[in-house]
């Protein structure tokens, strides 16, 4: 069931089970990830941690590549210091897909830091950041059923 | 693999902007000279009157920085490699200090096109970023992937995995191993499982 506004607004479009786990091997703590949408060219479904202290969304270059995304693509070149890393990257703006697996899925337009390389980036998954990003979309998460809720504003 | 000199990040702004690129078969002083002409053409305002071409030596590369007035103001960035190797990647930035809906290629592509016939539109990020709702049609591939990952997360733990309907297709040390074990689409969720 989807969340409704005091109005009877509906608050969330969709809804999807999250997985709670961590998010890198050398973490302890649990983090919420949601399966997304990435497009550029092409459509990629991966999935995406949720990081409120994160801004952009961060993608890994490899998803962003298959994608089709290009250096050609860039709107900037930036250093982000990530996770005690000082990375350069690009920033472009592309379409990230919530998947849905109750209601409808929603697509946002966004600005997305991709860093320059695998290498650099390692095997960390994607993060979703507030600014850019989640502060774009209205989002609940029920932890009693690990469902994480979304709409549009 | 780059040359563009990166910006602090906390400095950066996020511009509207439309980027166009052309491959040049010609010497430097004819491309400047068809700039010039082109930029005469369109009644553009330079924003240095007494060199209007300057050299950026920290990117290695030519600049020329000039102001579009229609209704609309765009300021236009072109830069192009300082070395003599042909063809010359010619890039033509325009930027809007506020997000518009335009017809961009109207405006620059079709009058440009004469003066640099192959010329392309690489993106438009003009417009305001959008957020649409739509139907999904992948909701029971989405559920059963993540209920496969549910079931086998500590013995696929550190691995990327490429999952499609539930079903394990292709695991990797790697994306960059995975992805040449697997084509990607829009069917095959790609992903690290920790």
């Amino acid at each position: 069931m989807l969340l409704r506004l005091p109005n009877d607004e509906i608050f969330a479009v969709g809804a999807v089970e999250y997985i709670y786990s961590p998010a890198t091997p050398k973490e302890n703590t649990n983090r919420i990830i949601i399966p997304i949408m990435v497009e550029i060219d092409k459509q990629i479904p991966t999935q995406a941690v949720l990081d409120t202290g994160a801004p952009y969304a961060i993608l890994a270059p490899e998803i962003t590549q298959a994608a089709g995304f290009t250096t050609e693509q860039s709107l900037d070149r930036i250093v982000m210091n990530i996770r005690g890393m000082r990375l350069e990257g690009c920033l472009t703006r592309l379409s990230i897909t919530l998947q849905a697996t109750q209601g409808n899925d929603l697509t946002i337009d966004t600005t997305t830091f991709i860093p320059d390389s695998q290498s650099s980036w390692g095997e960390f998954p994607s993060f979703l950041g507030l600014a850019g990003f989640l502060e774009r979309v209205r989002f609940a998460i029920d932890p009693n059923t690990d469902t994480f809720y979304f709409g549009s504003l | 693999m780059f040359t563009q000199q990166p910006t602090d990040y906390t400095a950066a702004q996020i511009p509207y902007r439309a980027r166009y690129k052309v491959s040049f078969e010609g010497s430097q002083s004819e491309l400047k000279s068809i700039l010039l002409s082109l930029l005469e053409n369109l009644e553009a305002n330079f924003i240095d009157d007494k060199e209007t071409i300057r050299r950026n030596p920290l990117e290695n590369r030519y600049e020329l920085e000039a102001v579009l007035n229609e209704d609309l103001e765009f300021s236009l960035l072109v830069y192009w490699s300082d070395d003599a190797q042909s063809p010359i990647e010619v890039t033509f930035d325009l930027d809007s200090p506020a997000p518009i809906e335009i017809q961009i290629d109207d405006r620059f592509l079709n009058p440009a096109q004469p003066y640099f016939p192959n010329m392309r539109l690489v993106y438009n990020f003009l417009d305001r970023p959008k957020v649409t709702v739509h139907k999904s049609e992948n909701q029971l591939n989405v559920f059963k992937n993540q209920q496969w990952i549910k079931a086998h997360r500590q013995e696929y733990k550190g691995r990327w995995v490429a999952l499609r309907e539930g079903e394990l297709l292709a695991d990797a040390n790697s994306a960059n191993e995975l992805l040449q074990k697997v084509s990607s689409s829009d069917k095959t969720l790609l992903t690290v499982i920790y």
